[in-house]
């Protein structure tokens, strides 16, 4: 499963235990001899405390590991990774500091639609280049659908594009009046419907903005495409974490459609919550009502196996496929981390 | 015309559309005109209830009972057409490719498409839909909880203008229990109830609301459960015996949070619809 790539990226719906997974398939590359990176986005306190990024900043190596290669884990800090990144790009200091200035810039860079998914990407594409991992796994923020965070980077590297800086960095020095002489009727009136949709004192400093970014503008057109080809690499691979449940198998064959329309290479789907070990068939039961109540369980879960083996038929073909049935505990410390590895690692060859 | 918001939200997989679907039931039953809100691009209540389609136009589900899919898109297209009142012009605007690039990044301008919309006939501006009761099926925790501070973020950042003075009007609703009423459904599993004690604490100090909580799929507990005493580890009976001492610890931690707190039964072998219906029956008006 490890074999030959540097990238896995784990997507998938909310609510299915995704980072989790990421978390479990780090310690599996670990034990297998990688050194490993994972990234999350948004963990749960408790997953961060076990993995050591509870508070923390920067990349630390999980404690008390015992792999043949190691772990480590990090938090993206999203203000961080966009401040970082305006460091690299922009070519005289003077720039950057009118930036960091901008009130809106400030506001922009947690804000915007968008920016969150693209300080992931930045951040993974940082690591990967850094070439201090064997692998990097990232976790990505739940998405209804995988383009809304595939997608992200471009969106805002459009908005850097040199046309939409050029719409507003005009002689003149007013927010509202200042493209009127040189543009026709038509952009005048949607000047004045975003305008109204966004506020004039948006527009303005956006405005401000452009002008400071005009000298990095290049960079961070080559950096959104250096990030696109990392993620339709063939040393990319990705990894949809989906769950037993009707709504989430539906939720799941849309994305396979999506993530597979858009030539990006799935090749594992991990279900969560898989039909459970204390649902064996059972022959003898203390009481009555505690073999009607097992009678409607069993039942529950084979609907949803005719159903996720029709999943299965139209959507995994030529995918390894994980099952990881459902625990007593949750899965949030070391030892339940450990057990879905070795789950998973039955399941999963190299 | 007056309007009442309920809001459902919760952690990604705790049921929230079905509470929601069963909350609507109930209201339309009662007599209210309802309109059930989703959010977002895709619709859920549309396989789940075997639709043909569900699209921002409400589509009639029930008497008293219609559905809509609210996307960011389709609000801020009625808003704007409603004040553009030109078909031609709005065309232009939204046809035009830098116009779309900035729309797409601008903060919270998606969010503050929904909410100018459910808040709409609240705030007498913009077009409403004229309903007694929206039943939103809101977005999960953390989305949800983007969505409530949208308002006040944009009125910080953009300190003049139509949308930071809309967005005042809409941060003043949400926080109006006359109109708006908020329902956390969790399980009793240990990361939905830790979200939820975080997530209340959040929405009471930043927000002052008190939400309502529906602890959601508890398993019905048996008329004799000291058979399950002896039960072997890893056998069915050890799962229910683990689980009734997991429910009762749960919902003590729910009951130290003082506040409304409904608990709803598991329903296994319904279809959607048997099990919407069943859980209205918990909800009175």
């Amino acid at each position: 499963m490890f074999k030959g790539i540097k990238v896995l990226v784990c997507i998938g719906s909310g609510g299915v235990g995704k980072t989790s997974v990421a978390a479990a398939l780090g310690m599996l590359a670990a034990d297998r001899g990688l050194k490993v990176l994972v990234l999350t986005i948004d963990p749960s306190r408790r997953l961060a405390t076990t993995l050591g990024i509870q508070g923390e900043l920067g990349v630390v190596k999980v404690p008390n590991q015992q792999f043949k290669g190691e772990l480590y884990a990090s938090v993206i800090d999203h203000q961080k990774t966009f401040d970082d990144f305006l460091m690299k790009a922009a070519h005289k200091k003077i720039d950057i500091e009118r930036i960091l200035k901008n009130p809106l810039y400030q506001k922009l860079s947690t804000t915007l639609s968008g920016s969150q998914e693209f300080t992931a990407m930045e951040k993974l594409l940082e690591m990967v280049e850094s070439e201090k991992f064997d692998l990097v796994i990232l976790d990505t923020p739940p998405a209804q659908h995988a383009k809304d965070f595939l997608e992200a980077p471009r969106k805002i590297s459009l908005l850097f594009n040199d046309k939409i800086a050029k719409w507003f960095r005009g002689p003149d020095s007013e927010t509202t009046g200042f493209f009127r002489k040189m543009m026709n009727q038509g952009t005048v009136q949607i000047f004045k419907i975003l305008e109204m949709v966004t506020g004039a004192s948006f527009l303005g400093q956006l405005k401000d903005f452009f002008g400071s970014i005009y000298s990095w503008q290049d960079q961070l057109k080559e950096r959104t495409e250096r990030v696109h080809d990392l993620l339709l690499s063939e040393k990319t691979h990705f990894c949809l974490v989906t769950s037993f449940d009707e709504a989430k198998i539906k939720e799941a064959q849309d994305l396979e459609h999506e993530i597979s329309q858009g030539g990006y290479h799935l090749k594992t789907i991990v279900i969560n919550r898989y039909f459970p070990d204390w649902l064996k068939a059972q022959k003898t039961f203390r009481s009555v009502e505690v073999q009607k109540a097992h009678e409607k369980f069993l039942r529950y879960y084979q609907k949803r196996e005719v159903m996720f083996n029709n999943f299965q038929k139209t959507n995994a073909q030529g995918k390894v496929i994980i099952k990881l049935p459902e625990y007593f505990e949750q899965v949030q410390d070391l030892k339940s981390l450990e057990k879905v590895a070795l789950q998973m690692s039955e399941q999963v060859k190299d | 015309m007056s309007q009442k918001l309920v809001f459902v939200s919760g952690k990604g997989g705790v049921g929230k559309s079905a509470v929601a679907l069963a909350m609507a039931l109930q209201k339309a039953k009662a007599g209210e005109k309802v309109l059930l809100i989703e959010l977002g691009t895709r619709s859920y209540f549309k396989d789940f209830l075997g639709l043909s389609e569900v699209g921002y136009k409400p589509l009639k589900y029930q008497d008293n009972l219609d559905i809509s899919l609210h996307s960011p898109e389709a609000c801020l297209r009625d808003y704007i057409l409603y004040f553009l009142r030109s078909e031609t012009l709005f065309k232009l605007f939204f046809e035009n490719k830098i116009a779309r690039a900035l729309m797409d990044v601008a903060p919270a301008l998606a969010e503050l498409s929904i909410l100018g919309k459910l808040t709409s006939l609240s705030r007498h501006h913009g077009p409403a839909f004229e309903y007694d009761t929206l039943v939103v099926d809101g977005y999960a925790t953390g989305h949800f909880l983007a969505l409530l501070r949208a308002p006040k973020a944009m009125a910080e950042a953009i300190d003049f203008g139509p949308m930071s003075e809309q967005s005042l009007g809409m941060d003043r609703v949400l926080k109006n229990p006359q109109i708006c009423e908020y329902h956390i459904v969790t399980l009793p599993e240990e990361m939905p109830i830790l979200e939820t004690e975080e997530f209340v604490s959040l929405l009471q100090n930043e927000f002052n609301l008190k939400p309502n909580i529906i602890l959601n799929k508890l398993i019905p507990n048996l008329h004799d459960e000291s058979i399950l005493e002896m039960a072997e580890e890893g056998s069915f009976e050890a799962y229910l015996r683990e689980q009734f001492q997991r429910q009762k610890i749960f919902s003590e931690r729910l009951n130290r949070l003082n506040l409304k707190l409904t608990q709803l039964p598991m329903l296994i072998g319904e279809t959607p619809l048997e099990f919407a219906t069943h859980l209205q029956e918990h909800f009175h008006v």
